[in-house]
Formats: C-alpha cells, structure tokens, sequence
C-alpha cells in the first residue's frame, strides 16, 4: 500500500493534493475546499477543517484574525428524508410526555 | 479467521450479532464500533477515491468512516449504535475480503488529480464515467421502506441544552438544583450516559441538525424511530463539545488509528479494558493526560515518520528509524470546537489557533455579531432577532481540561438562572419551571 498522508478522509484528499492547490495560488478554506473537495464527504469538514486551517496559518498563508471556516450548512447530524418530510406536515403534537 | 482481541469486556459477553456474516460477542453496553474493535475487527469500509481500507476513527460520531449496514438500513455510525441481540451489522462500500478495486491505490501511486485524469481520449473518459458512477455513493438503499410517516414533536423548552456530555450533564444538574430543569438533547442512547448524571428531561439517540434563525427553530430527529422534533427555546445552551481533527502523518487512514478521546470515552462508557498495545500520537498536557489515562506511550507528531500496517495499523516508525509496535494508535490532537451549530445560529466565529469557535463573553453568552458577509447583512437589517438567547459552555467556550470544563459550566450556570429570573417566561411558552 502506497504510504500517503490524508487531511480529509472522507474525500481521500491526501496533504500531497493540498500542497497542489497552494502551488497554483490557492489560500483559501474556501477555495481548497472547491478544488481539492476536502470537507465535502459525510463528516462536512469535522475532522478536516481544522487541521486545514492550521496548515494555512503554519504557511503564513492566512492571518489567523482572517481565517474563515466553510459555510456549516445544515444537516450536521445525519437526518433521514422521512423525519425532515414530517415537518412539512403532520399535526402538531404536545410536548413528548413521555421523556 | 479469529483475531486477537483488543479490549478486554467487563464480564461474560452475553450478545451475539453477526458482523459480514460471522457471529461476534459483545457485551451490555457495547456499541458496534466497541465490540468491532474489541474482536480485532477494525476495518469497516473503503474510502471513496483510492480504495483504502477504514475502520471507527473518531469513536464520537463524527467522522463518517464507521459508516455500516445495521438490520437493512444503511449508513448507521457504528460507533453510536448499541448492541442488539441477534442484530445483522453489514460492511459498506467493500466487496470482500480482495477487493480488486483496491489496486486504485497501487496504481496511482503519485494520487489522482482529478481534475485532468482521463479527461482526454474522449472514449476513455466515458469509460471511466462509467466505472466511478459506480464506485460512488454510500450503501445502497433500505431493504424496506420506513412502516408509516416519522412522528413530530414540538417542543417550547424555556432552556435547551444541545449535548449530554460532561458540560452538557453538568450545567442540567445546576439548572435542576435551582429548579429550572432543562430540556437536554443528546445524540447518543440514554445507555451510553452514567446512569446517575442522566438529566432528567432527557431526549436521548436524537440528534440536533439544524438551526434555522429565520423560522426560529431548532430542529432535531432519531432515524429508529423516525420522530423530527421542532424545538423553540428561549435559551439554547450548546454543550456540543469538540471535533478531534485529523493529524497529517503518513498513513494517518489505517484502521486501528484511532481518536485518543473518543478511545478512553468509550473505555469509560463501556467498562472495556484495554488488551492492546497503543502508541498515544500528540503533544501537550492534554495528550499527556489521554496517554496516562490509557497507560500508553505517547510521541510528538513531529517525531512520527510514518505509521505502519497494510490492512490495519501495526506501529509506529520515528524518525529516528526506531519502531513502536502497536495495535492502536491513538491520535491526540488539539481539540476543535464544534461550531457549526453556533454558526448556523448566525454567531460571530472566530480561529482560535486550534480551530473554528464562536465569540462568547466570561459567561459564555454569544453575542449576536456582525454579519460576515454583506448578504447575511442585507437578510439581519429585514429579519427580525432570534427570539432566543445563545450559551457556550464547555470545549466549545473553549475550556479544555475537567477543571476549566466545571468552571466554564459553573459562571454559564450562574449567567443564565440570573437571566431567567430578570425574564419571566411570556405567556405563550409551555415551558415548565
């Protein structure tokens, strides 16, 4: 197995494909993401977003004050098409009495 | 072919479920990620590009490589499902044990630059259109379609706390004490929590997806049962803790490399032991701390030259050429808080160096911020104000060890019943005091 280092495992991008993106003149979290797919896989960025931004301040890339993460779109937890078409319609339950 | 175990279980295993069709033992309290890693059995998928084998990593929900089939539904995070007597539990994404497709890795050694990669002749590109069509996705589909719609819950809570873990149970317990209990949602099952700091108003195995300002809710669902929750709360607490980012070393993939956290949270949570060797990968006081805790050697990322193994991981060469054999490895890196909820809330979020965290004062109120971004502006001048008032407490406030976690809990505890007493709640909340 070919020895690599991943910065985001979800989109197998390895810190090879990162250093790629800063050689054609991209700095950005946004940019990298666009181009390299980093933060795209299921986990959207928890394990990688950080460990990019890091890098970029390390490189003197980005000053830190002027670091911005990747839009946190919803969901950040898996939810299921059928618990999110409940909301669309359904009665209005009372609070779970149950719990 | 059995393997050696890895954690050793708190009594006599008395469950049984079947992982790629062979039984595998577990115990009360086991979830399938603890059980997997104690049998030895640590790979669960293939990653999406180069074919490399994946295992649990986070062991905390979050990281989307122990992604597996339980029962006929697809991509259940094994590190948070609990045990079931008899349960089918599935890898994804893998086809036996010699996968072809893992030569992808051996053959493009120098790594796949997507962007150029076959594009030209056209005939091949359609070739190979049609090979990664195949190759994406996650899982297939259900067996079955869900029996009936997903129920729905409203809920009107004068406090939300988002996440039981240690901040999240503390700041419930000082919030019950004064006689104001909060409603506390927690994405785990109510069996993973220590019986006696289970709060008690308590939705447990849901977990919040969303906050959505402008129809000022909070949204929140479990896939088994299929329930959504609209929640509206008058305070929201996030106690949603912090991610553990990745640490870029060679190799850093393997199964078997692991979350030191997520690793002794789930020793805690299910009375395992350790029966492996592990090498504890980080530095500072709070790697120090993990490492003691798992009795484990522990070496600076800096030192690392590589981690070894093919189909799992094996130890750890230093640069030095020295080798570290190990079972696990453990990575221990700065914490990165969990933002994003704070985000979508529209709170000012800052770099503090070890990752994305948003703006709160002593007391962890999160101040409603400047827009980022002159859309976000133009939408805050015509939107009215969340009617809700926004907490950090905890790894996200940014306190890092137990002491500074109580602390943080303590004055956001003592903030936010000062609050509730200068506001009485309106007429129109259900809440309960």
């Amino acid at each position: 197995m070919t020895a690599r280092t991943f910065v985001c495992r979800c989109e197998d991008v390895t810190l090879g494909e990162v250093e790629r993106a800063i050689a054609v003149g991209l700095a950005d979290v946004e940019e990298i993401k666009r181009y390299t797919g980093l933060g795209t896989g299921p986990c959207q960025g928890k394990e990688c977003l950080s460990a990019l931004g890091r890098l970029l301040v390390a490189r003197g890339l980005v000053p830190a004050a002027a670091l911005r993460p990747f839009t946190a779109r919803p969901p950040v937890e898996p939810v299921t098409f059928g618990a999110l078409a409940a909301g669309a319609t359904g009665p209005v339950a009372p609070e779970d009495p149950s719990r | 072919m059995p393997k050696a175990p890895l954690l050793a279980p708190p009594g006599p295993p008395t469950l049984t479920f079947r992982w790629d069709g062979a039984p595998v033992a577990a115990c009360p309290g086991d979830t399938v990620a603890s059980a997997l890693i104690a049998a030895g059995e640590l790979a669960t998928s293939r990653s999406a590009k180069y074919r490399r084998l994946r295992g649990p990593a986070c062991l905390h929900g979050g990281c989307g490589t122990c992604l597996v089939r339980v029962d006929g539904r697809p991509n259940q995070r094994a590190c948070l499902t609990p045990v079931r007597e008899d349960m089918v539990v599935e890898p994804q994404n893998t086809y036996g044990g010699l996968d072809p497709t893992a030569l992808v890795d051996q053959i493009f050694r120098r790594g796949i630059d997507h962007h150029h990669l076959v594009v030209y002749p056209r005939l091949a590109n359609q070739m190979m259109q049609g090979v990664a069509r195949e190759l994406a996705g996650f899982g297939e589909l259900p067996d079955a379609p869900p029996e009936g719609a997903a129920g729905l819950f409203d809920h009107v809570p004068e406090v939300l706390v988002i996440g039981a873990g240690r901040s999240g149970r503390a700041l419930a317990a000082a919030l019950a004490a004064a006689g104001r209990p909060p409603l506390v949602v927690e994405r785990r099952a109510a069996a993973a929590l220590p019986a006696a700091e289970r709060p008690a108003r308590l939705l447990a195995g849901v977990g919040v997806f969303a906050c959505y300002p402008q129809e000022r809710l909070w949204a929140a669902a479990s896939e088994h049962p299929p329930v959504l929750h609209r929640l509206r709360p008058r305070h929201v607490v996030l106690a949603v803790g912090a991610h553990e980012p990745t640490i870029p070393l060679a190799n850093n993939d393997l199964p078997g490399v692991v979350s030191a956290r997520g690793l002794a949270d789930m020793l805690e949570q299910t009375g395992r032991r350790l029966a492996a060797r592990v090498v504890v990968v980080g530095e500072g006081p709070r790697a120090e701390l993990l490492a003691a805790g798992l009795g484990a050697e522990r070496v600076a990322p800096a030192r690392v030259h590589k981690l070894l193994g093919a189909r799992r991981v094996k130890g750890v060469q230093l640069d030095d050429g020295k080798i570290l054999r190990c079972d696990l490895v453990a990575l221990a890196p700065d914490p990165a808080p969990a933002f994003e909820l704070a985000a979508q809330a529209g709170a000012p979020i800052r770099f503090t160096g070890a990752g994305f965290a948003p703006v709160c004062d002593p007391d962890g109120r999160i101040a409603a911020g400047p827009a980022a971004h002159p859309l976000e502006a133009a939408d805050a001048q015509t939107a009215p104000p969340p009617p809700w008032t926004l907490w950090a407490v905890g790894e996200l406030a940014g306190a890092t060890t137990p002491a500074e976690i109580q602390a943080s809990v303590d004055r956001c505890a003592a903030a936010l019943l000062r609050a509730l007493a200068e506001s009485p709640a309106p007429e129109d909340s259900h809440a309960r005091a």
